[in-house]
This record gives C-alpha cells, structure tokens and sequence, in this order.
C-alpha cells in the first residue's frame, strides 16, 4: 500500500472541508451583513419616505378601484327600470290625488 | 496503484465531500435564518415607525373613496326619484288638461274643491285656479255648489275669481277678505308630499 499516496488523498480531504468552513464562515459574514443592512434600511429617512410613497401609490390604486365600483352601481342606478319608475309614480299619484268616497 | 488503495481513496474523498456538503448546507439554513430573523425585526421597527402613518393615510384615502363613492350613489338615486316627481308633475298637467284616460279631472277638481272648503267655517267661499279650469268653473258653478253642499251638508257659497292662479290644476279658496287661504293645488300638494314620499319612492326603485 502506498502510504504517500493516502497522505496526499487525506491532505486533499481535509483542504476541502477547509474550503467548505472557510466558505461557510464567508456566508455568515455576508448574511450578517446583509441582515444589519435590511434593520438600518427601516430607519433611513429615504427608505421611510420611498416606502410612504409606495403605500400612498398602492392606497391610490385601491381608492381608484372602489371609485370604479360606485360609478358602476351609481350608472346602473341610473338605468332604473321603467316598471320600477312606472309603479313609483303610480304610487305618488295615489297619494297626491285625492281619494273619491 | 493497488486497487485496495484506489478504494480507500476514493472513501476518503466521498467522506470528505460529504462533510463538506453538510457544512455548506447547514451553513445556508443558518444564513437564511439570520436573514429571515433580520427581516422580522425590520418588521417590528417599521411598525413602531411608519406602519402607524401608513395605516392612517390609507383610512384617510380609501375613506375619502368611500365617501365620494356613497355621493354617487345618492347623487344617481336623487336624480331617479327627482325625474319620477317630475314625471308625476307632468302627468297632472295631463289629468288637469283632461288627457290623462285614467283620470276624471272635473271628478278631481269636485273632490279637491270640498276638501278646501271644508277647511273654512265661512259660508262664502273665493275659488281660483288656472285659466281653463277657472273656464271649468265659471261654466259649471251652480252644479258643484251644489254637489259641495250635499257632500259637506252645509249652505256654502262659492264665487269664481277673476284673476286665475298660475297653477298646474286644482284650487286656491279663500275667505271673501282673503285672511284665509287654502292652496289645494296640484302641485302644491305634490310639493307638500314629496318629502313624505320620498322613501317609499326609494323602496320601490332600488330596493
């Protein structure tokens, strides 16, 4: 058996669990730094100001929606049928008019 | 090389490969969670900061909607049950013109002419209206004098005034010295039902 050999192959093996922590330690650093990033974006102003005006875009939109809807129903009130129309002057008529004995 | 050593190898760089795929995974989960939990925090700190003005300037927003929305609506509804009063005015131009083939106007104006007068204790009574229901009137006088005492049991008096009311139908009656008068106009009395029968009007067409 040739002993070098396994030396070297071991070597080898344990450069790569090496590079896999080094690497790890890397990820870690990046993602504490990515989360330290996100917690001191909420309190930028520009963030707070960017963030308001996405909401008050978003509030807009959703305002416009419901405007959209009343229209609707208010045009579709406007189409009243004439039965309904027919039968509520009837109704008015009965009680303006007087009542014969 | 040996193949005993080939093989020995080779589970060297399979364990090793292994540990390390295990260190990186484990690794990522732990950054994801890192992440994950500075996200929540954020969270925490915009809901101490501006979530409380977000949430005001959307009520105040989508409020204002609603608001204008509602308008609308009782903007669209008013208008409906205006045309249906204005419908109602026309029609009674048409009953007092003697067009409308449901109504009998000369009935009409006997039945609004007693109810007037029933509201006065003097005997002698004024009448106005319209022109062509003071035409009516002047022709027919004696007639409906007497079907309104019958109707009332009372020896009323009723003189047809010269000047005419600008008036769709029905009748003004007054006492001789005018201290009193009793409008039972048509659309006097429209008017006077209007806001009464508002509602009712709206049930019928939007409920």
């Amino acid at each position: 058996m040739n002993v070098d050999e396994l030396i070297e192959q071991e070597r080898k093996a344990t450069k790569m669990v090496e590079d896999a922590e080094a690497k790890s330690e890397k990820i870690i650093s990046e993602a504490r730094e990515k989360a330290k990033e996100i917690v001191s974006k909420v309190t930028k102003k520009e963030f707070l100001e960017a963030r308001l005006k996405e909401e008050e875009a978003k509030a807009e939109a959703e305002a416009e929606e419901i405007k959209r809807r009343y229209a609707a129903d208010a045009a579709k009130i406007r189409l009243t049928p004439v039965e309904r129309i027919q039968k509520a002057i009837s109704l008015v008529l009965e009680e303006v008019l007087p009542q014969f004995e | 090389m040996s193949d005993a050593v080939q093989v020995i190898k080779s589970e060297i760089l399979r364990r090793s490969q292994e540990e390390a795929e295990r260190i990186i995974s484990e690794t990522e989960e732990k950054a994801r969670h890192i992440v994950s939990a500075a996200e929540m925090t954020a969270d925490e700190v915009l809901a101490k900061s501006i979530k409380p003005e977000i949430s005001v300037m959307r009520k105040r927003i989508l409020g204002s909607a609603r608001l204008e929305g509602r308008k609308l609506l009782l903007q669209a509804k008013s208008e409906v049950v205006s045309r249906v009063f204005e419908l109602v005015k026309e029609r009674l131009s048409r009953i007092a013109e003697g067009k409308d083939p449901g109504y009998n106007y000369e009935e009409l104006l006997f039945q609004l002419l007693s109810e007037a007068a029933q509201k006065f204790e003097e005997k002698r009574l004024m009448v106005t209206s319209n022109e062509q229901t003071l035409s009516y009137l002047r022709k027919n006088l004696r007639g409906i004098e007497e079907r309104v005492r019958d109707a009332l049991e009372s020896e009323i008096s009723l003189e047809v005034e010269n000047s005419p009311y600008n008036c769709v139908g029905g009748v003004v009656v007054s006492n001789p010295n005018r201290t009193k008068v009793f409008y039972n106009c048509l659309e006097g009395r429209l008017l006077r039902l209007r806001e009464i029968l508002t509602g009712k009007v709206g049930e019928i067409l939007f409920s």
